[in-house]
């Protein structure tokens, strides 16, 4: 203790980094890639402490390390939505809510990928993941409106792939059981939506499933394959 | 003689580091053709022990014979290039200076060697004088590198700090131009009236904002003095209405984007010039008149803003409607699910809008389109085409 500096307050005062963090905000619109942790950052903006700043630092030297890579858009058809979701059950470890994510491809184009701590607590991982599919569909019905109005309208069912049998089950089959009684109406929209046939949920194994991106830190060799396929590169040579 | 051997060996040396490798590489070939052909096996044994046992030890030799202190430093730098090959041919073309015995046997043997060599030596291997030999500096080349700290310096304007005030600003005549700009071109927009104050009226102040506009690479461009309302002085319900302004989500950027793509449609990017200033204000807003050019026949008066300024609260939200209501008037409609993305259908050709405050992407089906609808928005605002 005694070889300890002093200091004059107990805690420090972070002002500088919150122009830090907006700017991150905006860099996720071309960097998908950061937007789990730009948002975990944005949580505990109004009280950043060292292990925060040690993120944030961190992220700056990812990009620093990526600064030539950028999100690119290829011509590719413009007939099917097609959206994958993900959910970290209990993934703040303060409250115990999940985090979940999403990205909506245009054919071959990313279009949209938030990440978000879901407001509800849930008490499954399905609850979890169902809450996180009923986030997409509703994204994605939004883009089919988009899309009508831009007058390519989009015929075809918006594939949702989700890593999660019994949330698949769940927004197939109107049943109801003891482990699902406490799950709003509100989120049964994507059954109706699923019977209109606008939607299809299928599975994905979790190893394809890109979406994780979005809702926890992954092993380099994973993080890469599906920065790969969010189509983050470096500029073509 | 001495000083004639000194000089040539020291242009060998130079030139190893000047000339490119590819004509030193040709040079060496021909002398190994040419020694495998005519020298005795035990030459060009001789040669090629000397060559591998040691590299500094050809060059060493000579200056054992001649002046020694100016050459140590020169020949240092020699076992660093990578065609040390070269050094132990060099003595063959002065095969006739007796002071080298190691040479002497080379050259007995062939007679012919110092004509081939000298033909294929570069011109600059011809001893010149001895002040030539001196260290050749870029600047004697004219090679400069501007220094980075002088940046913007080196432009026909010189560039004046940022002042404190426009009192401070008014006698920099770099500053006075630039605010005198400003002044001017709100004059011609007739952004406002003078009139006399209303009694029991809000008056907001009126600031100036210095900036030095730069280049994308970071050297100086310009100064610019722009006059900006005090927001802050305004109150809400009183001279100012609703602020809020719709800008185009980045989603709506990425659908249109890959939608132009593979259509492979044109995609435009256009700026607004000055954009808040086309805004024009429903409100009755009173500011006092700019620092540093009040009226001398009224000076008491109060501008009563017609056009929004920058730093007003409603500024754009006024640029927005102003804007909304122009494209509308061209023809374009807006979306219902974002009120940024303007699209314009004529026949089976399309046109999308989008804005992001004051900066314009517009993608279209045909170019001709395209063009009509750039020349109808120009024509209405100032604008930057950026392609």
């Amino acid at each position: 203790m005694s070889s300890y500096k002093t200091c004059p307050t107990p805690v420090g005062t972070e002002s500088k980094m919150s122009a830090t963090h907006s700017v991150l905000q905006y860099l996720t619109f071309t960097r998908p890639g950061i937007s789990y942790v730009v948002q975990q950052i944005c949580l505990f903006m109004h009280n950043l402490m060292d292990t925060h700043m040690h993120a944030l630092r961190r992220i700056l030297r990812y990009i620093q390390g990526t600064k030539h890579y950028d999100l690119h858009l290829y011509p590719s058809s413009t007939t099917s939505l097609i959206s994958y979701t993900d959910a970290y059950w209990g993934g703040c470890p303060d409250t115990k809510r999940s985090t979940s994510g999403y990205c909506v491809f245009l054919g071959d184009n990313l279009l949209s990928w938030p990440s978000k701590r879901q407001p509800p607590l849930s008490r499954s991982s399905a609850e979890a993941e169902y809450r996180g599919v009923a986030n997409v569909v509703s994204e994605s019905s939004w883009l089919r409106n988009i899309l009508l109005e831009l007058h390519c309208p989009i015929h075809k069912a918006t594939l949702v792939y989700c890593d999660n049998v019994s949330a698949i089950y769940l927004s197939g089959n109107p049943v109801q059981h003891q482990r699902t009684k406490h799950i709003e109406m509100d989120i049964h929209f994507v059954r109706e939506k699923a019977a209109r046939g606008q939607v299809r949920v299928l599975h994905v194994p979790s190893k394809h499933q890109i979406a994780d991106i979005f809702t926890k830190g992954l092993p380099l060799i994973l993080f890469q394959d599906f920065r790969d396929s969010l189509i983050i590169r470096p500029p073509p040579a | 003689m001495t000083t004639n051997k000194i000089i040539i060996c020291r242009h060998v040396l130079f030139n190893e580091s000047t000339f490119p490798y590819a004509k030193l590489h040709t040079l060496d070939t021909n002398t190994y053709t040419f020694l495998d052909n005519e020298l005795s096996p035990y030459i060009i044994n001789h040669i090629m022990i000397h060559d591998q046992a040691n590299p500094k030890q050809g060059p060493l030799i000579l200056p054992s014979n001649t002046t020694p202190s100016p050459n140590s430093a020169d020949h240092t730098v020699l076992p660093d290039t990578p065609h040390q090959t070269m050094r132990p041919t060099t003595p063959i073309t002065h095969s006739n200076l007796p002071q080298l015995p190691l040479t002497l046997t080379v050259t007995s043997s062939t007679p012919k060697s110092d004509n081939t060599l000298l033909n294929n030596l570069p011109p600059i291997y011809q001893p010149t004088s001895q002040a030539d030999s001196k260290p050749v500096t870029r600047s004697q080349h004219s090679i400069f590198k501007p220094n980075k700290k002088y940046y913007g310096l080196h432009t026909h304007i010189t560039k004046s700090p940022l002042p404190k005030n426009h009192v401070f600003a008014l006698k920099d005549p770099n500053w006075k131009m630039a605010m005198h700009d400003e002044y001017n071109a709100l004059i011609k927009n007739e952004t406002w009236d003078l009139v006399p104050r209303p009694p029991g009226v809000n008056v907001i102040r009126s600031m100036w904002i210095f900036r030095h506009k730069e280049n994308s690479d970071g050297s100086f461009e310009w100064h610019k003095a722009r006059l900006v309302g005090d927001g802050a002085g305004q109150q809400v319900g009183i001279n100012c209405g609703e602020t809020f302004s719709p800008v185009v989500k980045p989603v709506i950027i990425h659908t249109v984007l890959s939608i132009a793509l593979s259509k492979s449609w044109h995609i435009h990017q256009l700026d607004v010039k000055n954009a808040f200033l086309h805004g024009e204000l429903k409100e009755f807003v009173y500011m006092y008149q700019p620092l540093g050019f009040r009226d001398s026949t009224h000076p008491n008066h109060v501008c009563r803003l017609r056009k929004s300024l920058y730093g007003l609260k409603q500024a754009p939200r006024a640029w927005y409607k102003r804007f909304a209501d122009y494209a509308s008037s061209i023809g374009f409609c807006q979306n219902k699910c974002d009120h940024s993305l303007f699209i314009d259908k004529q026949d089976s050709n399309l046109a999308y809008l989008l804005l992001y405050v004051d900066d314009i992407i517009l993608t279209t089906s045909l170019d001709t389109l395209r063009q009509s609808i750039i020349s109808l928005l120009s024509s209405e605002f100032a604008m930057k085409d950026l392609g």
